[in-house]
């Protein structure tokens, strides 16, 4: 039997190919309306007020007001770092002392202001009056032998001073840290007071808690040191739980700019951050790290003629690099500086240090008065600035004055503590 | 096996589309992530229940403003300014360009309102757009600024709220704080901290606010009650009210055992001081050349120092004396705001902020700047409040998480 297949046409090509490029249209076009679709709207002019419709201008970025980038800035370099040197040495030999004689005697042999204050409206001068005792202290550091005299007189030091100049104030009653583990290291002496986790909602609930950990310890600096800061971070470089986690963070640079003012000389309150693992144990096996003190025995002072006209001048005090980037009036008599530094560095990380470092003066020497600062910046540099008021009469400013601290090294205190709780 | 020409062009093609799908699709869900649900509104148009313990007429100060909006798929910020317009309350983006970046375009909006209150018709705006209140702490006046819904906490508007009457008490960020004290290592403290802003409809005045809800009850899914006796008892903490919103910080424990999941219901009340009754007006016409003057009003004596213009704003000092008052009431009196209006002649009022101040024993004076607008102004009205009384602004919540 005969097979007889169907004369076929022979095919035109193009038919097929146009049909496809039209499928592949009509195909990307649905493909790009669902995309549209779910990734959200697009970009529409909308109607509003016609205040604020001169005001949200759509893309636009420039902001002509804003100061030019300046050339690169040069990181500051790594302090030097030097040994303890072993702080005071405080011989005392009281007998049937007040608590007043006592502090005055410890004060007078350390050279160092200490004041026994009030405390919360107690009667706290019939309480110390009333009280004697004897005390021999026999070449001690200071704050050993202010741990003694604390003890003998039930007194304890105040951890929060908010000024630099503030004597060190002596609480009565008990300290709320007794017990806590203390740490002598040459001189200082480190107190680890609390470990915290904090688990962050997210209010939808969508996701789960972000955790944190924190352990905050007290440290103590021998006046002696002349510390010029005390970091209010921990360095901790290592840390793990008892599985085996590393609990260790990557350094946050803006840490060191949170702290607010300094506060005392000689007591800071200091935090490490460590990270809080989801399968994170119940134990902190090992911690880890150091505390810096950075210390400064002498000043220098740098001053800018004229410092309307100049923009951008770079100085380096001490070999930490400062840049002025401009002075602007402010309308009135206001006047606003702005700086630049680099992030590591120690000496601008305070309020209190940018809020006196600088002097603006004018023609006549007269000084502008203080009427704030801001501080902002990246993980690199720190901006910041002040700004200025000048009174009635006063002529433009002719000199701004930068005065900054010089001879900047690191003391360590370093730190190890093992099987600490972790709290969930 | 040979495949013709015709078909390697059909499977090209084919492969070309699915592929051009694929890409389409993977750029679409990595360029919005899903969007979780967002957590109810308990809403109410009285602030107050009926049987608070409140003066009828200070009880009708703090109703809710009811509005009517109906838009349909209409741009979130242009539903905005219509909302402005049918409340009389001015609202505008917190500063310039913040929407304007592509990931921060508000979307666009349907809303059929009738007669609800001001804040829940604002906060469905503000859910469908991704738009929140913006609130620096820093400015004063009655203006309800917006910014991209990122910028109030993670979740901006969509985690629950409380709307009674004027006030709508927004939680920002809840908190599990466990914290051991190492002279007890073995005891941990557990603790649940609610950061949220109480804020205010521009119509109503608030002079003081506290920083410390107290929460009356909360109790999780498991039926462990959370409030804590111990933080309600605590002394009312107060802030100066600046602007429509005031930050507070709310604490409950931990549940010790069994703790479940969620906090099915928080209810509570913030403290806030507000002006009674008595107030009045001080008066400039012409106020850049207007001279000094000393006025009584309200029981306190008040001096138009002076207005004038410094670059683009124009400052008012006004001076308060305080006579043979007590000085510590001499300041806290003042906690209650003046509202300045500057006003040009075709009634357009500047928008106003607080420029701090100077004080001494007998007197303190007060600075406020005001936008310069297009004309120059003609008169300036100060609201001088009365006393100030306390008052308990109730709130409610449903469904928080519990980390």
């Amino acid at each position: 039997m005969a097979i007889i297949e169907p004369q076929k046409e022979p095919r035109n090509i193009l038919v097929p190919l146009v049909a496809c490029v039209v499928l592949l249209l009509v195909l990307a076009g649905i493909g790009y309306g669902i995309y549209s679709f779910i990734s959200g709207p697009t970009s529409r002019t909308m109607k509003l007020s016609a205040a604020d419709a001169k005001k949200v201008t759509l893309g636009a970025t420039a902001n002509p007001g804003r100061m030019p980038p300046g050339p690169p800035f040069p990181p500051a370099p790594t302090l030097a770092q030097t040994d303890d040197g072993g702080g005071m040495s405080i011989t005392l030999n009281l007998k049937n002392a007040t608590v007043s004689e006592a502090v005055d005697a410890l004060s007078k042999e350390s050279g160092i202001k200490i004041q026994a204050g009030q405390n919360g409206g107690r009667d706290f001068l019939g309480n110390v009056l009333s009280q004697r005792f004897d005390l021999t202290i026999t070449k001690e550091p200071f704050w050993t032998a202010m741990q003694d005299l604390c003890k003998a007189a039930q007194l304890y030091p105040a951890p929060y001073v908010f000024d630099r100049n503030q004597p060190v104030m002596l609480v009565h009653g008990a300290s709320p840290n007794a017990g806590c583990p203390m740490l002598t290291v040459g001189s200082s002496k480190l107190l680890l007071t609390n470990i915290t986790s904090r688990f962050n909602a997210d209010m939808l609930g969508a996701r789960p808690p972000s955790r944190s950990l924190t352990v905050t310890m007290m440290l103590y600096v021998d006046p002696k040191l002349s510390p010029y800061r005390i970091s209010p971070v921990l360095r901790i470089d290592s840390a793990v739980d008892e599985n085996g986690n590393s609990l260790v963070r990557p350094p946050d640079s803006w840490a060191e700019r949170n702290g607010g003012n300094q506060g005392s000389k000689y007591i800071r309150t200091l935090q490490g951050q460590l990270k809080f693992p989801d399968n994170a144990g119940q134990r902190i096996a090992k911690l880890k790290g150091y505390a810096s003190i950075v210390t400064s025995t002498g000043t220098e002072t740098v001053k800018i003629k004229d410092p309307l006209a100049a923009t951008n001048v770079d100085n380096k005090i001490d070999g930490q690099p400062i840049r002025f980037v401009r002075l602007v009036k402010q309308g009135g008599q206001g006047y606003e500086a702005t700086f630049l530094a680099d992030s590591a560095s120690p000496v601008f990380q305070d309020w209190d240090t940018i809020g006196s470092f600088s002097k603006l003066l004018d023609a006549n020497g007269k000084e502008f008065s203080h009427n704030g600062s801001f501080m902002g910046g990246g993980n690199k540099t720190i901006d910041f600035g002040v700004n200025y008021s000048g009174a009635n009469g006063m002529s433009n400013p002719a000199e701004l004055d930068m005065t900054l601290p010089t001879q900047l090294r690191e003391i360590r205190v370093p730190f190890e503590f093992t099987d600490l709780p972790l709290p969930h | 096996m040979r495949i013709k020409w015709s078909r390697r062009i059909r499977l090209g093609c084919c492969g070309l589309v699915l592929g051009c799908c694929l890409i389409a699709a993977s750029q679409a869900s990595a360029a919005a992530p899903s969007q979780p649900a967002t957590q109810p509104a308990i809403v109410s148009v009285d602030a107050f229940p009926a049987d608070a313990k409140l003066a009828p007429e200070l009880a009708a100060k703090f109703k809710a403003k009811l509005v009517t909006l109906n838009v349909t798929n209409m741009p979130a910020l242009q539903a905005m300014t219509e909302l402005a317009k049918v409340s009389g309350y001015t609202i505008k983006p917190a500063y310039d360009n913040v929407f304007s970046n592509g990931n921060r375009r508000p979307g666009n909006i349907t809303i059929s309102a009738v007669d609800q209150p001001f804040w829940s018709v604002f906060r469905d705006i503000c859910v469908q757009g991704n738009i929140s209140i913006y609130n620096n702490g820093g400015e004063s006046d009655r203006t309800i600024r917006i910014a991209p819904g990122n910028y109030n906490g993670p979740s901006g508007m969509r985690g629950t709220v409380s709307i009674k009457g004027p006030f709508m008490f927004v939680p920002t960020y809840l908190e599990r704080e466990n914290s051991i004290h190492m002279a007890s290592p073995n005891k941990v403290n557990r603790n649940i901290y609610v950061q949220s802003q109480m804020y205010v409809e521009p119509s109503a005045t608030i002079a003081e606010m506290s920083y410390d809800p107290i929460v009356d009850e909360a109790t999780d899914d498991h039926g462990n009650s959370m409030a804590s006796d111990k933080l309600a008892n605590r002394p009312t903490n107060m802030q100066q009210s600046r602007g429509i919103g005031s930050y507070c910080r709310m604490s409950m424990r931990y549940p010790t055992t069994n703790p479940g999941s969620h906090i099915t219901t928080i209810k509570g009340h913030i403290a806030a001081m507000v002006a009674g009754g008595g107030g009045g007006t001080l008066e400039a016409p012409d106020p850049l050349n207007a001279a000094e003057t000393t006025k009584t009003v309200a029981g306190r004596s008040i001096t138009f120092h002076s207005l004038k213009k410094e670059g683009s704003r124009y400052v008012l000092e006004l001076v308060m004396h305080r006579g043979d008052g007590d000085t510590q009431q001499f300041y806290r009196s003042f906690n209650a705001p003046l509202v300045c209006h500057l006003t040009d002649a075709k009634d357009e009022e500047a928008t106003s902020y607080m420029m701090g101040g100077s004080g001494n024993g007998d007197s303190i004076t007060r600075r406020f700047g005001f936008d310069a607008g297009a004309n120059p102004p003609t008169k300036l009205v100060v609201d001088v409040p009365g006393g100030l009384q306390q008052i308990d602004i109730p709130f409610e919540l449903a469904n928080l998480p519990l980390p």
